[in-house]
C-alpha cells in the first residue's frame, strides 16, 4: 500500500484545509461585487428567508399583541383601580375642605360672640323628609347642653334645643311649623315673630307674622330675634326678607323670610349653653 | 435519501437561525441553528461524511453571513470531524450526551473564532466575550435536545448507516 492509499484521509482534509485557507485569503481581499457561488446561494436562499421572515413578522406581531394585551390588561386593572383610588381620595380631600371651611367658620363664629358660652356640637341624625324641620346632635347634659339652649352657626340661628338627653340634644329649627322666635327688622326695629309655616317649611322658608300694617319692611331687610321670648338672646340673625304681604285678617302683614342657615348642609352646630353678661332686655 | 434529508435540514436550520434565531434572543444571544444541527448529525456520522457535511455547513454559513469566506467551513470541517470521532467512542443514542457535545462544540467553535477576531482586529477582550461564548453554548445544548429527536424522528439514528 502506497504512502497515499495509507494517509489518503489525512491527505485529502490537509488538502482541503489548505485550499479553504487559500479561499479565506482571496475573501478577505476589498470587493463589492459577490462571487458567482455566494450570488447563487444568495438567489435562492434570499426569497425563502423573505417569505419566512414575512410569517415571522405576522406572528411574531400576533404574538406581541397577545403578549402586551395581558400586560396591557393587567396595567389597565392597576390603572383603574389607583384612578379609583384617587377619585375617592379627592372625594375625602373635599369633604375635609368642606368640613374645614365649616369649622373655621364656626371657630370665628367663636372669637366673635364671646357673650356666649358655645359648644359645638355634630350633626349626627336628621328628619327624614327632604328639608329636615328637627335634627338629633352629639351633645347633651353631660356637656352642659340644656331643653331651651339656642343652636347657631355662622350664617345664622338655627333653632332650639327641645329635648336633651345625657349625650345627646334634639334640636328644633326655625322652620318647624311649631316653631315661635320673638324677631326684629334689624333696619327699622319693628316687631314680629319669626315662625314656621307648613307650607313655607317646604320650601326651607318661614314667615315674619303679627307685623303692623305700617310697618316700615322691605324685600331685603335683615331679621333678628328680638331677645324677649325668654329663648333666644337678642341680636341673632335669622334670615332677610323676600316678600312682604298683608295677612289673611288685613290687620297686620306677613313677611316672607329666607333663613340664612342652609339646613340642608348642617354638620357642626353651636350650643349657646348661657350669656354670659348678658344685657338685660330694654337696655 | 438520508443524507438527502441531512442537507435538507440543514438547508432548513440556515433559514430558520437568519429569521427565527434572531426573534428569540435570550440576554442578546441568539442559537446556532446550523452548528447545533451538524454537530448533532455528525455525531452518528462517519469521519469521511461528518468532515464534509460540516464543510458545507460552514460554507454556508460563510456564503450567508461571514465575512470572511472559508473560515466557518475550516472550522465546522473539524468540528463535524471531532464530533464525528466523539460519537464513535461514546455516543449511543443518548440525548445527554448530544447535548454535552453541542455544548462543548459551540465553546470551542465561538472561542476559535472571538481569538481569530482579536487577532485580525484587535479591539475587545476575550473575557468580555466568554458570557456570550457560555450563553451560546448552553442556548445551543438546550436548542441539541429537540434537535435529537427531530433528527432520531425524521432519518434515525444508526450508527454508520452512510
Amino acid at each position: 500500500m502506497t504512502f497515499f492509499e495509507r494517509n489518503k484521509a489525512k491527505i485529502i482534509l490537509i488538502s482541503v484545509t489548505l485550499v479553504l485557507i487559500i479561499l479565506m485569503a482571496f475573501s478577505s481581499l476589498p470587493g463589492g461585487k459577490a462571487n458567482p457561488v455566494s450570488n447563487v446561494l444568495g438567489v435562492v436562499i434570499s426569497p425563502v428567508q423573505k417569505a419566512v421572515s414575512w410569517v415571522l413578522d405576522g406572528t411574531g406581531g400576533f404574538f406581541d399583541y397577545l403578549v402586551n394585551m395581558k400586560q396591557f390588561e393587567s396595567d389597565n386593572a392597576d390603572l383603574r383601580a389607583h384612578i379609583t383610588a384617587l377619585e375617592n381620595e379627592v372625594r375625602e380631600t373635599e369633604q375635609l375642605e368642606k368640613e374645614n371651611t365649616r369649622l373655621r367658620a364656626l371657630l370665628e363664629l367663636r372669637d366673635r360672640s364671646p357673650q356666649y358660652d358655645l359648644e359645638a356640637a355634630q350633626v349626627v341624625a336628621r328628619d327624614p323628609g327632604n328639608w329636615f324641620i328637627t335634627f338629633t346632635i352629639d351633645k347633651g347634659t353631660s356637656s352642659g347642653v340644656g331643653a331651651g339652649n339656642p343652636v347657631i352657626v355662622d350664617s345664622g340661628l338655627v333653632g332650639y334645643v327641645y329635648e336633651v338627653g345625657s349625650t345627646w340634644a334634639k334640636v328644633r329649627t326655625i322652620i318647624d311649623p311649631s316653631s315661635a322666635a320673638a324677631a326684629t327688622v334689624k333696619r327699622t326695629g319693628d316687631t314680629g315673630v319669626a315662625e314656621g309655616n307648613m307650607s313655607l317649611s317646604e320650601q326651607g322658608l318661614c314667615a315674619m307674622s303679627y307685623l303692623q300694617k305700617d310697618a316700615n319692611i322691605t324685600a331685603g331687610d335683615a331679621i333678628e330675634t328680638a331677645g324677649t321670648g325668654g329663648i333666644y338672646p337678642p341680636g341673632l340673625y335669622i334670615g332677610k326678607v323676600l316678600s312682604v304681604e298683608a295677612d289673611a285678617d288685613g290687620i297686620s302683614r306677613q313677611a316672607v323670610v329666607e333663613p340664612g342657615v342652609d339646613f340642608e348642609s348642617l354638620g357642626m352646630v353651636m350650643v349657646i349653653k348661657s350669656v354670659l353678661n348678658a344685657p338685660e332686655v330694654g337696655q | 435519501m438520508r443524507t438527502a434529508v441531512s442537507y435538507l435540514l440543514l438547508f432548513v436550520a440556515l433559514i430558520l437561525q437568519s429569521t427565527l434565531g434572531q426573534a428569540c434572543t435570550i440576554f442578546g444571544v441568539a442559537p446556532n441553528l446550523v452548528l447545533t444541527l451538524a454537530v448533532c448529525l455528525c455525531l452518528t456520522g462517519e469521519p469521511l461524511w461528518s468532515a464534509v457535511f460540516g464543510l458545507v455547513a460552514g460554507l454556508l454559513l460563510d456564503i450567508s453571513g461571514g465575512q470572511i469566506v472559508g473560515f466557518e467551513a475550516i472550522l465546522m470541517l473539524y468540528l463535524g470531524l471531532g464530533a464525528s470521532l466523539f460519537g464513535n467512542y461514546c455516543f449511543r443514542g443518548n440525548v445527554h450526551v448530544t447535548a454535552i457535545t453541542v455544548f462543548g462544540a459551540t465553546f470551542i467553535y465561538q472561542t476559535v473564532f472571538v481569538l481569530a477576531g482579536l487577532f485580525l482586529f484587535g479591539n475587545g477582550s476575550f473575557g468580555a466575550a466568554l458570557r456570550t461564548i457560555f450563553l451560546e453554548s448552553f442556548y445551543n445544548a438546550a436548542v441539541a435536545v429537540p434537535c435529537h429527536y427531530l433528527i432520531k424522528r425524521v432519518r434515525g439514528y444508526r450508527m454508520r448507516d452512510f
